[in-house]
């Protein structure tokens, strides 16, 4: 039809250009979701009891 | 320190001295200096703070605090004490006199009185004259201030200093209520048990009011007859309005005089959130990667709009 040449002529959006876009799209979505899954994970972990020296051993 | 404990002590006295002697005019203070004394925490189990044990009226206070402070930030917490200025009460000696006001200021543990050289200039001049103090050395979270003139102060200004949580690791990062209590007008009991002027006095017995005679003083001598002859007489203290006259019956605790108390005691509650900057900045960034991944989200979805338009195939 001619209508849907018109269309084609203008701009037509190439498998390039959508896959760069998926990859624009899932890079932030991966960090955004980054940002509420690595803290998730961390509250699972349980905290460092500190280190420091640790205990003095007992002297007899 | 052994000096500044000699002049609380001297201060302690004379308050006292004054107050319950009556030697004075300006006799109308609220005392947080009887709380202090009285009271190891002037916050009972229920939150009933201590002054409302002799402070028997209730009026309201109104609190104005930051929502949140940043650690070792200086900030004002203000507790507004209104009343009607043109109002007066009577003093120990039956005179009208003006109201003074006092407060307290229960804060979360950690926070202290701000210092001299962090506290503002605009707040110095406005606090001038005003000398605020921790409630005890067990508790300098708990400031207390007054008795200051009313009329000048309707509001209680408390420069605060946040404490550290990196610093003390008793403090986190927490939201934490506070409390404060203000009161205007002189109170009602005195630390000994007795009953200051500002009250309604009760007849002693049931009966008739045979005599009434006023003293030089102004104090009024009302002798009361029950039905059994027996006869009581009570001295009620200069400035009291008479409820009563003579040859009236009454009952037992009648009130015989108008209740002088214009003043009256408030206490509110509020929160203050101890703030740690990096979260904030951690919650921007993330609100700005969530608002990145919408966009990306609509443009994809132009994108594959047109590709839907051109090929017609969905």
């Amino acid at each position: 039809p001619v209508s849907m040449a018109a269309a084609e002529g203008e701009l037509y959006i190439d498998q390039n250009r959508r896959n760069l876009m998926n990859l624009i799209l899932v890079g932030s979505a991966a960090v955004t979701v980054g940002g509420l899954a690595v803290p998730y994970i961390l509250f699972f972990l349980p905290p460092g009891s500190g280190g420091g020296g640790g205990g003095s051993p007992a002297k007899d | 320190m052994a000096t500044n404990k000699f002049f609380k002590s001297l201060l302690f006295t004379l308050t006292i001295a004054i107050s319950v002697f009556g030697f004075s005019v300006e006799n109308s203070f609220a005392y947080p200096v009887f709380a202090q004394q009285n009271y190891s925490n002037p916050r009972a189990a229920n939150g009933k703070l201590a002054c409302a044990n002799c402070h028997l009226n209730q009026k309201a206070i109104e609190i104005e605090a930051p929502q949140g402070v940043l650690p070792n930030s200086v900030f004002e917490v203000e507790i507004k004490v209104p009343y009607d200025l043109s109002r007066k009460q009577i003093a120990a000696n039956g005179k009208p006199a003006g109201l003074n006001v006092g407060g307290i200021l229960i804060l979360p543990k950690g926070f202290k009185l701000a210092s001299k050289n962090q506290i503002s200039e605009e707040v110095k001049a406005k606090n001038k004259g005003v000398f605020i103090s921790p409630y005890s050395t067990e508790f300098d979270n708990i400031l207390v201030v007054g008795p200051i003139a009313g009329k000048k102060h309707q509001e209680l200004i408390f420069p605060v200093v946040a404490p550290d949580p990196a610093k003390d690791p008793d403090v986190k990062y927490l939201t934490y209520p506070f409390y404060a209590g203000g009161n205007r007008g002189r109170g009602q009991v005195y630390p000994t048990g007795e009953k200051s002027n500002i009250n309604a006095f009760g007849a002693t017995q049931a009966g008739q009011i045979t005599n009434i005679t006023t003293g030089e003083k102004g104090e009024s001598q009302i002798t009361i007859v029950n039905s059994e002859g027996n006869s009581t007489s009570q001295t009620l203290s200069a400035g009291l309005q008479l409820l009563v006259k003579q040859g009236d019956i009454v009952k037992q605790d009648q009130p015989l005089n108008i209740d002088p108390n214009v003043g009256g005691f408030g206490q509110e509650e509020s929160e203050i959130v101890l703030q740690d900057s990096a979260r904030i900045l951690g919650y921007l960034a993330f609100c700005f990667c969530l608002l990145l991944t919408q966009i990306f989200l609509v443009i994809k979805k132009k994108q594959y709009e047109k590709v839907q338009a051109a090929e017609l195939n969905f």
